[in-house]
């Protein structure tokens, strides 16, 4: 004790000869820690967070160089009326392409089916053994005999005696799906027509008709065709945050013009680079505002708590400068903020306070003793300083730790934590005095403003002194019971609903997840060449936690199916004449007409019906189909739907003057599809990756290499619990070890996060406790100063899933913390303890500034908790002014009973009236 | 003389082998033509649950069918939907290699060609596949012989007889006690160990012991399905328009 108090006695010396130049050394340190700040990046990025030899990371990384990162922008419209939500669409491309500031971030806009390239190719990207059949439908393009071949062609595809399709895939849904689109479309613009046969025109209706069947939705509808969903893919990579940012800005005003041109829509934007730029919003919010409502209340705090209220100002001043030195220190070293140090102010502040508080609440009160500011701060120094200087070593040491863990999201924050208590340490233990010696000399016995005392912590404490059989089974029940319910803590392993939830991207993420039944963040692959691609492709359709596969080999078919294809093309190309010009529909045509639709419709409730057996009954293609028809159970009937053919059976049945409008509406129909098919069949040579739209070839292909990217999107349940990703993880491993994406890099971070935060809490733990037994030079010393934090971690455990909270995978990475910080509070009382030797003075000193401390780590963690936007973010608050809660109040209840037991030491003081008198001397 | 003695002891440990190989095949026949005695029937009716697991990993996403089934000797069977609400009263007849399905949604009745033997039962068999359900007994498919045997089971394996069998070899372990088959290992040449069937919770239905509970698990999909017999008879009259593509919806 001797050697410690000459350390800190010489320390003071120092202070006090050099209290005028020391601030102005810190000023200038101050200025090259702002110009060194100016490197750092801040980054949402869940792979920045993993080291660079982690091979998900890699892949991400290839991707990023070869690819941008395979982001995109998505923009979605809303709505009932289908052409309403395609102009709109329509109107916001424009308005990107004509916009210099929204195409400078621009590589192409994925708005719709290139037409031209399906009017060219379109048969080719059939199948042979559908060509096959497509070719029989082509034969006779009249309305009737057409719609004949269309029915033959559905009974021998999924019902019929060669009936071969089993639609067990979401591939097969979601193309059959597109179908029933078609044929609603079809008989919608049919319907219109026989409504107002003059309306539109037999010629345009014609047309239309043709089109709709032969090229299908150009644009990408949802299944109930309320939702319009289409891609904006950036020129840069996901590392080019401000360009996220910028891109995102433009957009959104056009957004704005858009939206108030079409009023009666919902337009809105959400994918990776919307997502991005949100949670730097966000992310920059949680960063600052927390940081200040914290330095606000604990400002008011120490108003009330300290006098005078000059020392309090100086003491947050430094700490903003340990904080500032901080930065200084990260701009030159990871030169990186992540999502795990982003709240690293609010952190820094809440810890760091507790150096200065015990400084200021020591020297005040020796000032208020009667002490000059010399000698106040020789004992602040020779009392006070050495337990001051412990706790932060050995929450510094805590932190440093962390880097052994193994992950190098855990060993970035542990590093950059430590360096950060070091700071603010160094600050406040060095400048914090000499301003206090400059500045404040007023007896801080007169002052205006009234100031809480805190006796009531000494009173709590020698009640539990007194009564410690008691207070320790109290205890010792709660810490059982509370034991058990730590067991029952459960984890959100759902990511996006760690992220703001008022923010329009994720909001439609989640909106987009229910529409469409597929997750937008997807998987990828990078394959050497299409014939990898398909290989990867076909595969991953086979899959059942895969929504939807994209690449490039869906358009380029391999070398023998083009032969195949270009063989059924031949044929059809070699038809005769497809049509009669001067078909007329007599009553028994129209007739036959009639029941031709009537059958088409029995088809797509049988093929509704097969979907159940592969599907499951609550499958697209049944929800399609009762929206387009009726609801159908068995031979029962449900809700109504659109009867999309019993409408135009009505018309067809119902009125004589039909038969002449379809008459005339069937040679231009004919006449239509016969022109398309036979563009579609002058194909004579086989497709190849060159014939490729530039939508296509952006957006799949490496520029100036051969190397292309597939994209696999999940479905909802591979990506909102554990188990769900970890299949997703093993299936697509299984399928080839170069899937990456956001939920391979999610797992491989969570296994990271979860043995890291393992290893760094047993680290901390013995690490400081090796540290206080060095430092204590007793075991017994060393318990009981762990013993706060041992209960105060059960404790707050066992509180947080009663309070319905969940953990997560970045709270729980913080846990550690927890011990690093409340280890201070058992610290501080034992070593005072051991000095003073006398309950009283410990905990109207140091117990004191204990409460203050925790009280002020709890605001700042506190205000994380409620302001944050992040929901991450603020759980890790929540976690934290949990675990600081408990940890203080074992300190202040279960500590001094427990120090009952060092007998040799004890001396109740039982009535002494410390303030009263003034005459304590030290 | 003791050439003489070698000449015969060779000669006896080759008849031996020979012989007791034969046995041993032999004994797999006669295993295999008891199990299928015990459970051959003239006529079934049952009413079972299929539970298709399209991922075998997650119990949460499953489909649940209800049926009830007639069979008639080996070759023919009706079964009717009970459940799910959508595809109530539909209805599938098989008879040899030929299918019908009545669709009750639409009243009409469609004709299916024979199917590969390795497809799903129309989708609704899950990881039974036509070949798994059709009938037909073992012994006339599979050549078996004896791959090992304990006190409680023998695990007999069966080669097929026809090039065209969906399977390349079948591994059945049967129960010595009840000669019921308790569970079938499927091999093919592409998949490798491509699919395992555990037969379990045996009870007495219709006066015959049977497994209520069929497991099929699909390694290359990663898939299963579950079929859970709710109450079987055997040997029952029933009306032949069951069996007839003209009366079978009627």
């Amino acid at each position: 004790m001797k050697l410690e108090q000459k350390v800190m006695g010489g320390i003071a010396d120092f202070v006090i000869r050099y209290h005028k130049i020391i601030p102005i050394a810190a000023v200038v340190l101050l200025v090259l820690s702002v110009i060194a700040a100016r490197n750092i990046r801040v980054t949402t990025q869940m792979e920045d967070m993993l080291p660079f030899d982690n091979p998900q990371v890699q892949s991400i990384h290839e991707i990023d160089e070869a690819f941008n990162s395979g982001m995109s922008l998505m923009i979605t419209v809303e709505g009932r009326d289908k052409k309403r939500m395609a102009e709109a669409a329509e109107a916001f491309a424009a308005a990107v392409r004509s916009s210099p500031e929204a195409m400078q971030y621009v590589k192409t806009i994925n708005l719709k089916m290139d037409r031209e390239f399906v009017a060219r190719w379109g048969l080719m990207l059939q199948k042979a053994e559908d060509l096959e059949r497509t070719r029989d439908t082509f034969a006779e393009l009249n309305l009737l005999p057409f719609l004949t071949s269309l029915n033959d062609s559905f009974e021998r595809t999924y019902t019929g005696e060669e009936a071969e399709e089993e639609i067990s895939t979401h591939r097969q849904e979601s193309e059959a799906v597109a179908m029933l689109n078609q044929l609603e479309g079809f008989f919608g613009l049919l319907r219109e027509y026989l409504e107002n046969p003059s309306g539109t025109g037999a010629e345009t209706t014609g047309k239309q008709l043709a089109e709709t069947f032969l090229y299908g939705d150009l644009y990408g509808f949802s299944p109930d065709n309320t939702m319009l969903l289409f891609s904006i893919l950036p020129n840069f990579s996901v590392d080019d945050i401000q360009k996220m940012i910028d891109m995102t800005e433009v957009i959104k005003k056009i957004r704005t013009d858009i939206q108030k041109t079409f009023p009666d829509l919902t337009v809105a934007y959400t994918g990776e680079v919307a997502v991005g730029a949100d949670e730097q919003e966000a992310m920059g919010f949680d960063m600052l505002v927390p940081a200040l409502v914290a330095l606000v209340v604990i400002l008011l705090l120490f108003t009330f708590s300290f006098n005078p209220i000059r020392s309090v100002l100086f003491a947050l001043v430094v700490l903003v400068f340990g904080i500032v030195y901080t930065y200084g220190l990260l701009g030159i070293t990871f030169k990186e903020i992540t999502m795990l140090t982003s709240f690293m102010a609010v952190m820094l502040i809440g810890l760091g306070i507790d150096y200065g508080i015990q400084l200021v609440t020591n020297y005040t009160t020796y000032r208020a003793c009667g002490l000059e500011p010399e000698e106040a701060l020789q004992n602040t120094y020779v009392r006070a300083g050495m337990g001051t200087f412990l706790a932060a070593l050995t929450t510094a040491i805590g932190f440093f730790v962390m880097a052994a863990t193994g992950s190098k999201a855990l060993a970035e924050f542990g590093v950059l934590a430590g360096m950060g208590i070091i700071c603010c340490f160094t600050a406040l233990f060095f400048i914090l005095p000499s301003l206090l010696l400059w500045f404040v000399k007023r007896d801080p016995a007169r002052t205006r403003l009234p100031k809480v005392e805190y006796r009531f912590l000494a009173g709590l404490g020698k009640t539990t002194f007194r009564h410690k059989w008691v207070t320790l089974a109290i205890g010792l029940v709660l810490t059982g019971g509370l034991l058990f319910a730590a067991f029952y803590n459960r984890m959100e392993y759902d990511v996006m609903k760690l992220e703001p939830a008022q923010m329009t991207s994720i909001k439609m993420y989640y909106k987009v997840l229910d529409k469409f039944d597929i997750n937008i963040m997807s998987a990828m692959a990078v394959a050497d060449s299409v014939e990898e691609a398909r290989d990867l492709q076909e595969a991953l359709e086979q899959e059942s936690l895969i929504a939807e596969v994209a690449s490039v080999a869906q358009f380029i078919p391999s070398d023998e199916q083009q032969v195949a294809r270009l063989d059924e093309i031949r044929k059809i190309r070699a038809q005769g004449a497809r049509y009669d010009a001067y078909y007329s529909y007599t009553p028994e045509r129209m007739e036959e007409l009639a029941y031709e639709i009537q059958r088409l419709e029995w088809n797509v409730i049988e093929i509704g019906d097969l979907s159940v057996a592969g599907l499951g009954e609550n499958n697209k293609i049944v929800a399609k189909r009762n929206q387009m028809i009726r609801e159908i159970f068995g031979a029962e009937v449900g809700k109504p739907g659109a009867e999309v053919f019993q409408k135009v059976i009505e018309l067809i049945e119902g009125d004589r003057a039909a038969a002449q409008a379809v008459t005339t509406l069937d040679r231009s129909f004919a006449a239509e599809m016969d022109r398309i098919v036979a563009a579609m069949s002058r194909v004579d040579r086989k497709i190849k990756v060159g014939d490729l739209p530039d939508q296509y070839t952006k957006q799949f292909l490496e520029e100036g290499g051969s190397r292309n990217l597939v994209f696999a999107y999940p479905v909802k349940s591979a990506t909102i619990n554990k188990e769900g990703m970890l299949r997703f993880n093993q299936r697509m491993a299984q399928i080839s070890p170069k899937i990456t994406g956001w939920v391979p890099v999610l797992v491989s971070w969570s296994e990271d996060v979860e043995s890291g935060s393992k290893k760094a809490a047993l680290f901390i733990f013995l690490v400081v406790f090796a540290v206080m037994v060095i430092t204590f030079r007793s075991f017994r010393y060393a318990i009981l100063a762990a013993v706060p934090l041992l209960t105060g971690m059960i404790w707050m455990l066992g509180i947080y899933p009663l309070l319905g909270l969940k953990l997560n995978m970045l709270n729980i990475a913080v846990i550690p913390l927890v011990i690093g910080m409340g280890i201070d509070f058992g610290i501080h009382i034992v070593h005072r303890f051991r000095v003073e030797k006398d309950l009283e003075t410990v905990y109207l000193f140091t117990g004191k500034a204990v409460f203050l401390s925790a009280l002020t780590t709890m605001i700042g963690f506190g205000s994380l908790a409620l302001i944050g936007s992040f929901p991450s973010i603020a759980s890790i608050g929540a976690v934290l002014f949990l675990g600081i809660a408990t940890c203080l109040i074992a300190t202040m209840v279960l500590l001094p009973a427990l120090l009952r037991f060092d007998s040799r030491t004890v001396k109740a003081v039982e009535n002494q009236d410390f303030y009263e008198t003034r005459e304590e001397t030290v | 003389m003791n050439r003489t003695i070698k000449i015969v002891v060779a000669a006896t440990v080759f008849v031996l082998v020979t012989f007791s190989s034969a046995f041993a095949d032999e004994d797999a026949r006669e295993i295999i033509r008891e199990v299928e005695r015990r459970q051959s029937t003239e006529t079934s009716k049952a009413e079972l649950s299929m539970l298709v697991y399209p991922d075998a990993g997650d119990s949460g996403n499953v489909r649940e069918f209800k049926v009830i089934s007639y069979g008639r000797g080996e070759e023919d069977s009706y079964m009717q939907f009970i459940e799910p609400r959508s595809i109530k009263g539909l209805s599938i007849l098989s008879r040899g290699g030929d299918q019908w399905v009545y669709f009750s949604s639409t009243g009409r009745v469609r004709k299916i060609a024979g199917k590969s033997k390795k497809q799903s039962v129309r989708g609704v068999g899950g990881d039974f596949s036509y070949e798994d359900l059709s009938g037909g007994n073992w012994g006339e498919k599979y050549d078996f012989r004896i791959s090992s045997s304990d006190s409680k089971q023998w695990v007999l394996e069966g080669t097929p007889k026809e090039r065209d069998s969906v399977y390349s070899r079948v591994l059945i372990s049967i129960d010595r006690q009840r000669y019921l088959a308790t569970k079938i290992e499927y091999y093919t040449e592409e998949e490798g160990h491509y699919k395992d069937l555990d037969m379990s919770e045996i009870k007495e239905m219709g006066g015959r012991e049977v497994p209520t509970r069929m497991v099929m698990k699909n390694y290359d999909k990663n898939s299963m399905t579950v079929i859970i017999t709710h109450a079987m008879q055997h040997d029952v009259p029933i009306d032949d328009k069951y069996f007839n593509p003209t009366r079978f919806y009627k």
